[in-house]
């Protein structure tokens, strides 16, 4: 064999060292049961929710709870009862409770004879001060096979200016994105009654990415700007697309729960993670041997946002609700009159295009930044 | 339930000493050379002269060693390769050594005054007739010590290793009762001990941290290394200061003969080595360098995160020997070694160690010898994350000074007595976090580290008893003090020691003493011969260890927190119990041996759940004291000649450890034992050489374990949209298990056609060249199982395996001499 085919047997080879990660099956005993509840307060009139529900024994989503009874109070033991929107999820009522910086509040939650309690929270000050700003970038992946992808993508940035620094001060960013979703539009003719709905979709970008500043030991005056989301482009960008930046001050309990969470979803598997485990939270049963999952956390936010339009980007989509076009046309007139559901059954239109307010993090109701 | 498991512990030790009992008959033991008349039959000392020959000089070696095995006799031979000594009659083993020559041990029977002459072969030819035993062939039986095992850089140079790199660490974990947590982890476990429970010595230094690359090669250059010793049961008392493991890695010297170099080539690193003479044999020195080029395979990676890595290491040995009279040698050595590894722009390591090492040997009498050791040593360790508005560098380590003084008196042909003092100071460095670049947030911080001072005095001896019942009686006193400067906290007494229960702090200045701790290490070997070739080992040892290192990662990492026993922490304890038969065959051909162990822990640490370690002054709070036991049965056997060599080692062990404290989260799994990380029921490891033509070799490891414990997911939640695992208990299930063959040939000039071996036959210069293959089967062995959320939304976390070394992996290695 010449050496040059040596050499170049051995670089593949050598190419073939390094490491890999495959899904394999683990024979594990998934044990359900578990209560887990999420309260947050904060000083906006909205997200102020409590979610209850159970770890279920198949490794599916936790099972909603709806029968229970939550109540969050104030350092004076004013009370205000959440209200049961769906899907476990417990409202707080606007105007019950001042939810200024410096006050106190907790949980309290009844179900099935026991009572979940939490401590007392102080909600800290704002500390910051963010600015959002966005770039269209060729975006490049390299799959497990090698091949190389580059894609149309927005990338959002933030730097923050920290104008107030407390001995101690808790971070957390979170990112979403709003943008509004017209319903198809469906002929008069045989669909009279319909009009066609618009959703505003807010959706949280990166949820398995916990971005945390512990104020004691970084304490910069100015955070430069720095990669905040990624977010290809597609036809949700048709018209606008707002990206808010959230800024959380957080209690140090709760800046020690996200950094839990934090260590057991960003792990890659390497010599260097630590071992994981059940994370602790704030919530404590009446019942000395049933352990709560969750935690109840009180926040001050600010809110900074940045706007991209379609004329930003003069790109044309294809819209997933486009019914024009005679096939289209046809296929739409050929399920039975007034059924727009029937589009859905019969997959003709994805859901959607006729009941968007259906969709997870999708209402009907306009955001008040929308302009 | 503790009273049924002992007493089956108990029962199996018994039924195990009557299985060896019953098989301790029916031994051909080899016939000695008879040194004397044995017609003329003397009794007391008698005169043997000798000479030391080389085979392919035919003519005398000068300063070869000659050394009675178990006795303080040993001399060197004149510039003829002539010797001569005084020894009383009786059966001996007599050990002759030369650099570059293949060590023989000889069994004699000396009867009367006479001669012996001994033929030594080239280091390279020798591997035509591989003697792995570097004290004779029986060793395993006669010595008194159970759970010894000692190999030589030659028996592991041939065998297959990841890169062609020959490692000591690599080839220890293929011997029983010695493991990892995976592949490329740092250190080694031995007998349920964790890797900073293991003493490693390169000539009597201790060494902080022995690998490079994180842990895929050891910091043991293998040209410079003579030999090492693991013991892993009974250990001397003259060792101490860890409880699990002696590593006594001894390095070479520089010959007298003339200026040698050796070096070898392969993928990823180079050495190369150098020796001689310099004052007529009087003194001799010794260079070695080794340096890696690893970088460039990095490169070849698709993962762009590989690309942007970077991982090399180097390591410089020098040794300068000189002879100042035939009773008083000296030595003095220097060991640099240093480690750079960066993981894209996310984080890195630098760990640097030097070690300065004086030793002066003296034979004050006939019976009396004399070493004097004084060590200087640094360790240095850096973690660095360069990107970000965190971007900082932490650093720590440890200065320590080392003193030894040992004496060994022969006080009888069947008497060694060993005894001394030992002193290390341990000085930590303070640490400190420092920000990196202009964006970056940090605060500088500094956290302030102990020093502390350990003594010790031991004494040794080791008896034979008759012909058949061998004694070491050990004894080694340790004493050590924590001392200042430091801050030490004082907790609410009536409160759990966290961090808000803080009420005063007692500042201590330089020397003050802060904590003092003591104890007696008692060491018990006993060996009974049935005869020859069997014999059966009892041992009991207790150790104590004043430094921790502390960790809550999956294996160690070099900027681990190193610790003192202090006011808070206590000093580990261990009782080591084993016991075991060993039993040679075919003429030693074959060595069989079974030992089950049963090791008990006290003040064992361990971690609480999502502590950070790093940066922090209140570790007591954070870390949590218990029980640890470990037990097990080991089987060893070993063919040391012939064509095919190797050894086939089996582990059956368990490590556990239970956490009990007051306060709900200084409890783990609700106080109940539970599996070491490192825990492995079974362990199976297959090394052979298959001798093809003169030093060409075939080579192979077969390996197997099962896989360690993990936490694994019981459940998911969802948090704020951010989908939660729930973990189960610690260690609760298992990664799947271990599996891998590795192939290597190496090729000498043997293969090369008859006449152009002639050619070369009588030439300086010899070179091997090693092809092999890592991981031939290409399997994917899991280095730890996590779990992580698959891209799609609304997907569940599933188990994934990361493989560290996921292919077969090839190696290739040109090693020369001349």
């Amino acid at each position: 064999m010449a050496k040059k085919q040596i050499i170049i047997l051995s670089l593949i080879l050598c190419a073939s060292l390094f490491g890999c990660t495959q899904v394999i099956d683990l024979d594990t005993n998934e044990v359900g049961g578990k209560l887990v509840i999420f309260g947050r307060v904060s000083n906006s009139t909205v997200g102020n929710t409590v979610t209850v529900t159970r770890t279920q024994s198949d490794g599916e989503d936790p099972a909603p709870i709806e029968n229970a009874r939550v109540v969050i109070l104030d350092e004076q033991d004013n009370a205000a009862q959440l209200n049961y929107t769906g899907n476990g999820i417990y409202e707080l009522p606007s105007g019950i409770l001042d939810q200024q910086p410096g006050n106190q509040f907790r949980l309290e939650v009844s179900l099935d004879g026991e009572t979940y309690t939490s401590p007392l929270q102080q909600m800290p000050e704002l500390v910051g001060q963010d600015n959002v700003t966005w770039e269209r970038i060729d975006y490049t992946t390299i799959s497990s096979t090698g091949v190389t992808v580059t894609r149309d993508a927005i990338r959002v940035l933030a730097s923050t200016n920290i104008y107030n620094k407390p001995d101690e001060f808790y971070l957390r960013w979170h990112v979403e994105e709003t943008y509004p979703l017209m319903g198809a539009a469906l002929p008069n003719s045989h669909f009279p009654f319909y009009s066609a709905m618009v959703c505003y979709a807010e959706i949280p970008l990166n949820q398995q990415e916990i971005m945390l500043l512990d104020g004691t030991e970084v304490r910069p005056d100015e955070i430069a700007q720095r990669e905040m989301a990624i977010r290809f482009l597609d036809y949700t960008f048709d018209r606008k697309h707002y990206f808010s930046v959230i800024q959380s001050s957080l209690t140090k309990e709760a800046h020690d729960y996200w950094s839990r969470v934090n260590s057991i979803t960003a792990r890659s598997g390497s010599i260097f993670d630590t071992p994981p485990a059940s994370i602790p939270g704030n919530i404590t049963s009446s019942n000395p041997d049933e352990s709560v999952l969750g935690f109840f956390e009180v926040v001050a936010l600010d809110t900074a946002r940045t706007l991209v339009t379609n004329d930003d980007l003069n790109i044309f989509f294809d819209r997933p609700c486009q019914t024009t076009g005679g096939e289209i046309y046809r296929r739409i007139t050929s399920v039975p009159y007034m059924c727009p559901a029937c589009l859905v059954e019969e997959k003709i239109l994805p859901e959607v295009c006729i009941f968007c307010d259906r969709q997870p993090y999708h209402s009907q109701q306009r955001p008040s930044y929308f302009e | 339930m503790d009273k049924r498991l002992h007493a089956v512990r108990i029962v199996l030790l018994i039924q195990l000493c009557l299985i060896f009992c019953v098989q301790a008959y029916a031994q051909n033991p080899s016939d000695p050379i008879i040194i004397g008349d044995p017609n003329k039959g003397s009794t007391g000392r008698v005169l043997v002269r000798g000479k030391v020959l080389g085979k392919e000089e035919r003519t005398g070696l000068f300063s070869a060693t000659v050394a009675v095995k178990d006795t303080n006799i040993g001399v060197i031979t004149e510039e003829d390769g002539t010797f001569e000594f005084t020894i009383n009659t009786g059966s001996y083993t007599i050990i002759f050594q030369f650099l570059g020559k293949q060590p023989k041990s000889i069994p004699v029977r000396i009867v009367g005054n006479g001669s012996i002459e001994v033929t030594l072969e080239d280091e390279v030819t020798a591997l035509q007739q591989v003697t792995i035993e570097a004290e004779g062939e029986d060793r395993n039986i006669a010595v008194i010590n159970a759970g010894v095992n000692q190999l030589s850089i030659k028996e592991i140079e041939s065998l297959p290793t990841f890169m062609g790199e020959v490692d000591v660490i690599s080839s220890l974990k293929a011997l029983p009762g010695v493991g990892s947590v995976g592949e490329g982890a740092s250190g080694f476990n031995v007998r349920g001990g964790r890797t900073d429970q293991n003493l490693i010595l390169q000539d009597g230094a201790m060494l902080f941290n022995a690998n490079h690359v994180l842990g895929f090669f050891s910091s043991f250059n293998p040209d410079a290394t003579e030999n090492f010793t693991l013991y892993k049961g009974n250990m001397p008392a003259n060792y101490g200061g860890r409880v699990s493991s002696v590593l006594d890695v001894q390095m070479k010297e520089g010959n007298t003969e003339r200026v040698n170099v050796k070096g070898g080539l392969g993928l990823v690193a180079s050495r190369l080595l150098a020796e001689g003479p310099i004052n007529k044999g009087k003194t001799r020195f010794l260079v070695a360098a080794r340096a890696s080029y690893s970088d460039w395979v990095l490169k070849q990676s698709k993962n762009i995160d590989v690309v942007n890595s970077s991982a090399r290491f180097h390591d410089i040995n020098l040794k300068l020997t000189q002879q100042i009279n035939t009773s008083n040698r000296l030595n003095f050595s220097y060991y640099k070694s240093g480690d750079y590894f960066k993981y894209t722009d996310e984080f890195g390591f630098r760990w640097n160690t030097d070690l300065f090492n004086l030793n002066w040997r003296s034979a004050i009498s006939d019976r009396l010898v004399s070493s004097t050791r004084v060590v200087k040593g640094d360790y240095r360790s850096e973690l660095f994350d360069p990107s970000g508005v965190d971007a900082a560098q932490v650093n720590n380590g440890v200065d320590y000074w080392q003193g030894n003084q040992t004496f060994y008196y022969n006080v009888s042909e069947k008497n060694n007595l060993t005894f001394g003092v030992d002193y290390v100071r341990y000085d930590l460095k303070d640490e400190t976090s420092v920000p990196l670049g202009d964006d970056s947030g940090i605060v500088p911080e500094t956290v302030e580290k102990e020093s502390g001072n350990e003594y010790a005095l031991f004494i040794n001896d080791e008896m034979e008893i008759g012909e058949r019942l061998g004694l070491s009686l050990g004894l080694r006193y340790a004493f050590f003090q924590n001392v200042g400067p430091y801050d030490v906290y004082q907790y609410d007494p009536t409160e759990p020691i966290l961090v808000e229960n803080i009420i005063d702090t007692i500042a201590y200045n330089k020397g003050d003493k802060i904590k003092s701790y003591s104890g007696l290490e008692p060491r018990i070997g006993l060996r009974y011969k049935f005869n020859e070739s069997t014999s059966v080992k009892l041992s009991y040892n207790r150790t104590q260890q004043f430094i921790h290192t502390l960790s809550n990662s999956a294996a160690a990492t070099p900027t681990d927190e190193l610790q003192l026993s202090n006011t808070y922490f206590k000093p580990l304890i261990s009782n080591n119990y084993s016991i075991g038969l060993f039993k040679n065959y075919a003429d030693n051909k074959y060595e069989l041996s079974a030992e089950v162990y049963y090791r008990a822990m006290d003040n064992l640490l361990d971690y609480k759940d999502f502590v950070d370690l790093l940066m922090n002054d209140h570790l007591e709070t954070d870390v949590l004291a218990g029980k640890g036991r470990a037990y097990g049965l080991e089987v060893f056997l070993k063919k040391s000649k012939g064509v095919l060599t190797g050894w086939l080692a089996y582990t059956l062990g368990r490590t556990e450890v239970q956490m009990v404290g007051d306060e709900p989260d200084e409890t783990i799994n609700d106080g109940e034992w539970y599996p070491a990380n490192f825990d492995r029921t079974h362990s199976f490891s297959f090394v052979s050489t298959v001798e093809l033509r003169g030093s060409s070799s075939f080579n192979w490891n077969i390996v197997y374990n099962t896989g360690r414990p993990i936490n694994a997911i019981e459940s998911n939640y969802r948090i704020d949209g951010t989908v939660i695992p729930d973990f189960s208990d610690r260690n609760a299930y298992r990664i799947p298990d271990y599996f891998r063959v590795d192939l290597s040939f190496t090729f000498g000039r043997d293969i090369l056609k008859a006449e152009l071996r002639d050619k070369l036959a009588n030439r300086r210069y010899k070179g091997t060249l090693t092809i092999g293959v890592y991981n031939i089967l290409g399997r994917k062995n899991a280095y730890s199982v996590f779990f992580k959320r698959p891209d799609e939304f609304g997907l569940l976390p599933r188990p994934h395996r990361l493989t560290v070394l996921g292919s077969a992996f090839p190696t290739l290695t040109y090693n020369f001499q001349f």
